[in-house]
C-alpha cells in the first residue's frame, strides 16, 4: 500500500467514526447491547456502527497482500510500506513483544471499560456513550490486528497454534447454519420445556 | 479484475450465497416452529414470530437489519450480521477501484 490510497483510507476511517459517533450520540439509547435491545436494534444492526471496522479491516487485507505478492520479489524491490512494515514485524523481536503488549493493553481496556456501561448505564452522560461507542470496538480490533498481523508474517506461533489448527475447520464451516439456527433451538427449548 | 462480469459475479455471490439458508430459517419459523412446540408460555412464542407474519419481505431484500426499527417487529432478529455483512460489500468494489487507480 503506498502513501496517498493509506491517507484516504484513514481519512475514510476518520469519516466513519464520525458517522459512528453521531449515530450513538444522536439515536440516544445507551451504549451496550446488554439488557438492552433498543440499542442492539437502532445503533448495532446499523451498517454505519460497523464501517470503520470494516474499512480498517480491509486496509489489513490489502497491506497483507500487498507483503505477500512482493515475497517473491528480491529484497531490493520489496519497497511498499507493506513489505517494510510485515518484514519489520517478522524479522525484529523488540518491536513484536511491544506489539504483543499493546494489542493485549488494547483488548483488556476495550473488554474492562464496559463495565460502568454495563452496570450503571443510567449515570453514563450521552457524550460518554457515544465516546464509549465509537471507540471500544475499534480499541478492540486495533489490539487484535496487532496479534493477527505477526501470525500471518509467520509469528505468533501461540496464536497460530490455537486458531490455524485443523480441529476448528469443521465448525467453521458450519458456522453460518448454526448462527442461524441455534437461536431458534433455543427459544423452542425455553418456551416449551422451562418454567 | 474490475470487468462487468467478474463485478456482476461478486455482487451475484453476495447477495444470493445465503439467501437459501435464510429462505429456510425463515420458512422453519412462520411454518415449522408454531407446530412443534407447546407448554404454559408457548404462547409468547408469538411474540417471537409476529416479526416474521408482517416483515418476511424485509430478509429476502437484505434490510432487516435496518427496517423495521424495533427489535420486536424485526423477522429472525438476531441473523442481523448478514444484511450488514452483504450491505458493506457492496462498497467493496468501488473502493478498490478507487485504491487501483490511485
Amino acid at each position: 500500500m503506498n502513501v496517498l490510497p493509506a491517507v484516504t483510507f484513514i481519512f475514510l476511517i476518520f469519516l466513519a467514526l464520525v458517522g459512528q459517533f453521531s449515530l450513538v450520540y444522536f439515536t440516544n439509547v445507551g451504549a451496550t447491547m446488554v439488557r438492552n435491545d433498543e440499542f442492539f436494534a437502532k445503533v448495532f444492526m446499523n451498517p454505519l456502527f460497523h464501517l470503520s471496522s470494516f474499512l480498517f479491516g480491509m486496509i489489513m487485507c490489502l497491506v497483507y497482500l500487498r507483503f505477500r505478492k512482493e515475497r517473491g520479489y528480491a529484497s531490493a524491490l520489496r519497497n511498499s510500506f507493506s513489505s517494510r512494515m510485515m518484514e519489520m514485524i517478522r524479522h525484529n523481536q523488540a518491536p513484536r513483544y511491544l506489539m504483543y503488549l499493546v494489542a493485549l493493553s488494547c483488548i483488556i481496556s476495550a473488554v474492562l471499560w464496559q463495565t460502568p456501561f454495563i452496570g450503571e448505564p443510567q449515570n453514563q452522560s450521552r457524550l460518554l456513550n457515544a465516546v464509549y461507542g465509537t471507540l471500544s470496538f475499534p480499541l478492540y480490533l486495533m489490539g487484535l490486528s496487532m496479534i493477527v498481523m505477526p501470525a500471518l508474517a509467520a509469528r505468533a506461533a501461540a496464536f497460530r497454534f490455537v486458531f490455524s489448527n485443523q480441529t476448528l475447520t469443521p465448525f467453521s464451516h458450519i458456522a453460518i447454519g448454526m448462527y442461524y439456527t441455534v437461536p431458534m433451538i433455543a427459544i423452542f427449548y425455553f418456551m416449551s420445556t422451562q418454567h | 479484475m474490475f470487468t462487468w462480469p467478474s463485478l456482476r459475479a461478486y455482487y451475484f455471490r453476495k447477495i444470493f450465497r445465503y439467501m437459501p439458508l435464510n429462505i429456510v430459517a425463515m420458512m422453519a419459523m412462520l411454518f415449522l416452529m408454531p407446530m412443534i412446540g407447546s407448554g404454559p408460555i408457548w404462547n409468547s412464542f408469538q411474540t417471537a414470530v409476529q416479526g416474521c407474519n408482517s416483515y418476511w419481505w424485509t430478509n429476502l431484500v437484505w434490510v432487516n437489519n435496518v427496517y423495521p426499527r424495533n427489535y420486536d417487529d424485526k423477522c429472525l432478529p438476531w441473523t442481523w450480521f448478514v444484511p450488514c455483512y452483504v450491505q458493506l460489500s457492496m462498497l467493496v468494489p468501488p473502493l478498490l477501484y478507487c485504491y487501483k487507480i490511485s
